[in-house]
């Protein structure tokens, strides 16, 4: 069947590195870019001349791949511009691994970068209105995030608190890594008291607006053996776009991830309960109570309970967003990348105070538009392959 | 119903041309399947599809609400369900909070640029 067509552990992850997370003065989005691709290059022991291919976008420049390309000298044999949103990067990786292990291109460098908050000081989004959603003025994209928030509450009884649980536990993620940019202690009482954005989110509903660059590199399973550092094997992907405007939205409460997360689980030949840990894309926290159960982590409308009491949180039995995610750690617009660049840091064993004791296998999700473009991938330890 | 114009136009300014004559239509196909925003040719499927001139009224399928700046009134952004099967992202001009399953009346703002359908709320609330 064709979900299995994915090549399994034909690749892996064998760079990974992030740059100017937070603020990240005087540097442009491009040069944030490359010092990325730099990084993640060293990390893996490999230089610019081993790079066949280019995987990346930049927030401003339709054609950021080019300027990269250009940039760095890189990417002739393949430059992949595809932007789906914040879900780009796991796209990116999967185009990555059926090319490599078809044989077309042996080492490819998916990168990005932002400097959205010392350049803008606000999200950038690339969403454009469209003729029928833009004379009526809504705050997007958060609005469409709150209005599947409002379906959630009013379908399955979803609360405020249950929403606050995840900004704690994202908060309580963050305090444990030096690299994340909002630290400070957060309890229920503050959260509940954030001024109202778009109801029912509110200030610490939203991800954060910040600098910051990623990038991960990915060749062959066998040529990753080689190098530098452990390999982090590519175990399955799977993409669903169901849309682009809210209203066109099939279903609020239920998103392109569970088809997304059904593929990618059955080219892995693993499922939800063999997981370590999920890094997810949390634009809002709704967003982690609809993918927690799109991705069969909980049934369809359990997410608020499931998260209510500290069970993705430190020491909670589903770790979710070990970096504090895009709620406390990391948001410079598009925040896909930095999920799987956590999943690596964690499967390596390299994530300091916040390292997980079981951490194999790493379910990462990344979403794009407004719940729109929904992309899974499956990453695991040499052990799970 | 035939094409609200008969001018050659896209799917999109032709929507726009009927709200100016003081008409909000809608597309469907043959077996009656609703389809909004307008389209060439019915997604999924691309089955033709023919105008038709909705009833204006439907209810709140989901909402939210956004503050602005004082003194301006907190926008009110709902996806309405209209009662031909449609889904569409609009405003609500209401004094008070609307909650979903609110029934809602379509108000044709036809001069604006572009024209476009906001709401407002009337008689009693669905269940949702």
């Amino acid at each position: 069947m064709r979900d299995k067509a994915f090549p399994r552990a034909a690749c892996a992850i064998a760079g990974a590195a992030t740059f100017g997370i937070g603020l990240c003065e005087g540097y442009s989005a491009l040069e944030m870019t490359a010092r990325a691709g730099l990084l993640a290059l060293e990390d893996a022991g490999l230089g610019l001349a081993d790079v066949d291919g280019l995987f990346t976008c930049l927030p401003e420049d339709l054609l950021g791949g080019l300027a990269v390309a250009e940039y760095l000298g890189v990417g002739a044999r393949f430059v992949d511009n595809n932007r789906t949103g914040g879900s780009s990067f796991l796209n990116h990786l999967m185009t990555a691994c059926f090319m490599i292990s078809a044989g077309y291109m042996d080492t490819a460098l998916i990168c990005y970068g932002s400097n959205q908050r010392t350049a803008a000081g606000r999200l950038v989004s690339a969403l454009r209105g469209s003729v029928y959603e833009a004379p009526h003025g809504a705050r997007m994209p958060i609005g469409g995030y709150a209005l599947a928030a409002s379906r959630h509450m009013h379908d399955y009884g979803t609360t405020r608190e249950q929403l606050g649980a995840v900004a704690l536990a994202a908060r309580a993620w963050a305090q444990l890594n030096p690299e994340a940019f909002r630290r400070e202690p957060l309890d229920m009482q503050e959260y509940l008291a954030a001024r109202i954005v778009s109801s029912p989110l509110g200030a610490l509903d939203c991800c954060l607006v910040t600098d910051g660059a990623a990038a991960v590199v990915v060749t062959s399973r066998a040529r990753a053996r080689d190098l530098r550092k452990k390999p982090v094997a590519v175990l399955g992907a799977g993409a669903e776009t169901t849309h682009k405007e809210i209203a066109a939205m099939p279903d609020l409460c239920v998103t392109g991830a569970k088809l997304s997360g059904q593929r990618a689980y059955a080219a892995a030949g693993y499922g939800p309960a063999d997981m370590d840990m999920v890094q997810l894309y949390d634009a809002f926290t709704i967003n982690t109570i609809l993918f927690l159960e799109d991705l069969g982590f909980c049934p369809k409308g359990e997410g608020g309970r499931f998260v209510q009491d500290g069970a993705i949180a430190p020491g909670g039995a589903l770790p979710v967003n070990t970096n504090g995610g895009g709620l406390s750690c990391v948001h410079p617009g598009m925040y896909g990348l930095f999920t799987l660049v956590e999943a690596v840091r964690q499967i390596r064993g390299e994530a300091g105070e916040r390292q997980l004791a079981a951490a194999d296998l790493a379910l990462c999700h990344g979403n794009g538009g407004v719940l729109s473009s929904q992309t899974s991938v499956i990453l695991g330890s040499m052990d799970t392959v | 119903m035939a094409s609200p114009s008969t001018a050659s136009l896209g799917p999109e300014a032709e929507y726009l041309q009927a709200l100016r004559d003081g008409r909000f239509c809608y597309q469907r196909t043959a077996e009656g399947r609703a389809v909004f925003p307008p389209r060439l040719a019915a997604p999924g499927d691309g089955a033709a599809l023919e105008w038709a001139q909705s009833s204006g009224r439907g209810r709140v399928h989901a909402v939210t609400e956004q503050p602005q700046k004082p003194p301006a009134p907190s926008r009110i952004i709902a996806i309405v369900e209209m009662d031909e099967g449609f889904r569409l992202l609009s405003r609500i001009q209401a004094e008070a909070p609307v909650a979903i399953g609110q029934r809602l009346r379509a108000v044709i703002a036809g001069e604006s640029d572009p024209p476009h359908v906001f709401f407002v709320p009337q008689g009693e609330q669905d269940e949702g």
